[in-house]
């Protein structure tokens, strides 16, 4: 009965543990200049492994995600991401690879030698079909052995599909470094495979718009044991003071984030899953305040006011913001034509809805769906959805699986 | 509810004189008797897989056991909770050492969910393989069982919309280490009181969380039932 009643109390336990190694004293890259991002793009493409199939499959897709380059492998979700830099004519890339459905993960440790392609491509001359990008990971912080190749097979013909990653990068349940919801995820959020975020919009008491998944606080998302039940219950400041998120980070405002957006990420979409009708009207606002901005900028930023009941859409009629405000509606396509949406999400237990989301295209409208996390889910609606974008907590899952069936 | 009623009134107070009922204690049953259980279970989801998705709401559970000869039940469960329903057959030989009663077990669970209803057009199913190994032993008509089940999932299949994925790659998936009490609470009417510790991946109780956790979680299931 000690040891039945003992696994109960652990069951409530939940794993936030971060699998993230970084190389002691900053590794090679301390003493190396950064790259450009033209010079790390120069390395986009589909590859062969050559070595390393165990650990990576058969096929991966090497990609520039803001400052950082990815490689998605496919296989359980596996996921590269490096920081580059050049030491004389020799790029060096450092980083982590982990499985973004597992806890496994390690430091990874690739070199392009001066003689071996490095003086070309910072030249700008992009790599051969014989060009093999080379290196060493390890398992967990230990020193990276075993060998990786990758052997450059053909170019990613297609970036502009919409690669959403749910609650700005991802959930806690995947032990990630940065909490979700976070301005730190936001940040995180291309190197894992996407170009835009999904974010989550809720009031505080005093109507300051945040970012936060569920209606309560809860030990699932916040520390601080004064921060329990309701959120509307709690002022902003009080919110500031009382409680941080699972790692350590400020429960960020709209404004913060969308700053973060604009400052530091490339990202071209923001979906705002609006939680409550009572933050639609600032939501609507900031949203305008925010494209202006990115418009004066030169950016391209999409950002959508996402609504998914009925009181939502209600709220925003009432609010007369059909005309002024860009709205991504995850009711019926009548809903979404009722609104004048610019976005159909539907849910993916729907099934691929391709003559829908075909007739929604005609009418110069996307089509997202969400929230898609298994490769066996995913491959369906690449294959057959007519979509424009998918929502999902594993973008280096449909990163891969999208650029490589493309 | 009201055969519930029905049945508890009349084991209650019909003098009924026939050997106390029960079903997980393993001690073999006599050629031909049959006993059955209803009742209630609810099982805690691990908060990270749902978070505020999915509503914890008990399942009903009817279950049945009948005695063969040679020590041997057949063993029937069925459990719904509407959108997720199981329903398990199987055998259990029994052996008995001094006070303490034995058996092996094997089930075989069918289980179906379907969600249609706003954003879902969604059914998955699965077969399930359940070896298990029991001992219990009977403190003065307090019978006390302590069991163990592996779960094998033999097959699982997904429909959403127009499209559908399937496996049919057996896995160990889990194991279910339960206590089961049996006795009588009140003039002759006897319950069972199971506590299961579920150390699984996520299993057909949160199917429609769709969890790509590949982490084995335990899911405590606690049951309590009324014997007849």
């Amino acid at each position: 009965m000690v040891v039945t009643v003992s696994i109960v109390l652990i069951s409530c336990e939940t794993d936030n543990s971060i699998v993230v190694p970084e190389f002691s004293n900053g590794g090679k890259l301390a003493g190396a200049l950064p790259l450009e991002r033209k010079q790390i793009q120069m390395l986009n493409g589909i590859y062969d492994v050559i070595d390393g199939t165990d650990q990576f499959g058969k096929i991966v897709v090497v990609k520039q995600t803001g400052n950082t380059l990815s490689i998605f492998t496919g296989k359980n979700a596996g996921l590269v991401v490096f920081h580059c830099g050049k030491i004389d004519s020799s790029l060096i890339f450092e980083g982590y690879w982990r499985y973004t459905q597992g806890s496994e993960s390690g430091l990874a440790q690739f070199e392009i030698s001066a003689e071996d392609n490095g003086k070309s491509l910072l030249r700008g001359i992009p790599p051969t079909m014989s060009f093999q990008f080379r290196g060493v990971i390890g398992d967990a912080s230990s020193e990276p052995t075993t060998k990786i190749t990758l052997q450059y097979n053909r170019p990613i013909s297609d970036t502009s599909f919409v690669i959403l990653a749910h609650r700005g990068g991802g959930r806690n349940s995947d032990r990630l470094a940065e909490s979700e919801n976070s301005l730190g995820i936001i940040q995180l959020a291309e190197s894992f495979g996407a170009n835009g975020i999904e974010i989550d919009v809720r009031p505080t008491k005093d109507g300051v718009p945040i970012l936060f998944h569920d209606e309560n606080f809860s030990p699932r998302l916040v520390d601080g044991e004064y921060c329990v039940g309701p959120v509307s219950n709690y002022t902003f400041a009080a919110i500031r003071t009382l409680c941080t998120l699972k790692n350590g980070e400020r429960v960020p405002t709209l404004r913060e984030a969308l700053d973060v957006v604009l400052n530091k990420t490339t990202l071209s979409v923001v979906w705002l899953d609006i939680k409550s009708p009572d933050v639609i009207a600032q939501a609507a606002e900031i949203q305008k305040e925010y494209k202006q901005k990115a418009s004066s900028m030169g950016r391209t930023l999409d950002i959508y006011l996402g609504l998914a009941t009925e009181e939502l859409v209600a709220r925003y009629k009432k609010e007369d913001l059909i005309t002024s405000a860009g709205a991504l509606c995850e009711l019926s396509v009548n809903n979404v034509r009722d609104i004048k949406a610019k976005v159909w999400a539907p849910r993916w237990t729907l099934g691929p809805l391709p003559a829908d989301a075909q007739q929604m295209r005609s009418e110069g409208r996307k089509t997202f769906v969400w929230t898609l996390d298994q490769r066996e889910f995913i491959l369906p609606f690449i294959t057959g959805g007519n979509l424009d974008g998918i929502l999902t907590n594993y973008p280096a899952l449909v990163a891969f699986e999208y650029y490589a069936f493309h | 509810m009201m055969l519930l009623l029905f049945f508890l009134f009349s084991r209650s107070y019909s003098g009924d004189n026939r050997s106390d009922p029960y079903i997980s204690y393993p001690r073999s049953f006599e050629e031909n008797a049959l006993h059955y259980s209803f009742g209630a279970s609810i099982t805690i989801f691990p908060r990270f897989v749902v978070e505020e998705e999915i509503r914890q709401i008990p399942m009903v559970n009817f279950t049945a056991r009948y005695g063969l000869p040679s020590n041997v039940s057949l063993t029937l469960q069925i459990s719904t909770v509407f959108i997720t329903n199981v329903v398990s057959a199987g055998a259990m030989w029994s052996y008995r050492i001094g006070n303490v009663s034995l058996a092996l077990t094997d089930d075989f669970s069918y289980w179906f969910g379907f969600a249609d209803f706003e954003g879902f057009d969604t059914k998955t199913m699965g077969l399930m393989n359940r070896p298990g190994i029991s001992a219990g032993i009977d403190i003065d008509a307090y019978k006390i069982t302590a069991k163990t089940e592996m779960l094998v999932l033999l097959s699982q299949h997904t429909y959403f919309g127009s499209a559908s994925v399937g496996r049919l790659k057996p896995e160990i998936s889990g194991i279910v280490s339960s206590i089961i009490l049996e006795q009588d609470v009140w003039k002759s009417t006897f319950m069972s009181f199971a506590l299961r510790a579920n150390y699984a991946r996520p299993n057909y109780q949160v199917w429609l969380a769709f969890s790509v956790q590949d982490k084995w979680l335990l899911f405590p299931d606690l049951q309590i039932s009324f014997l007849f």
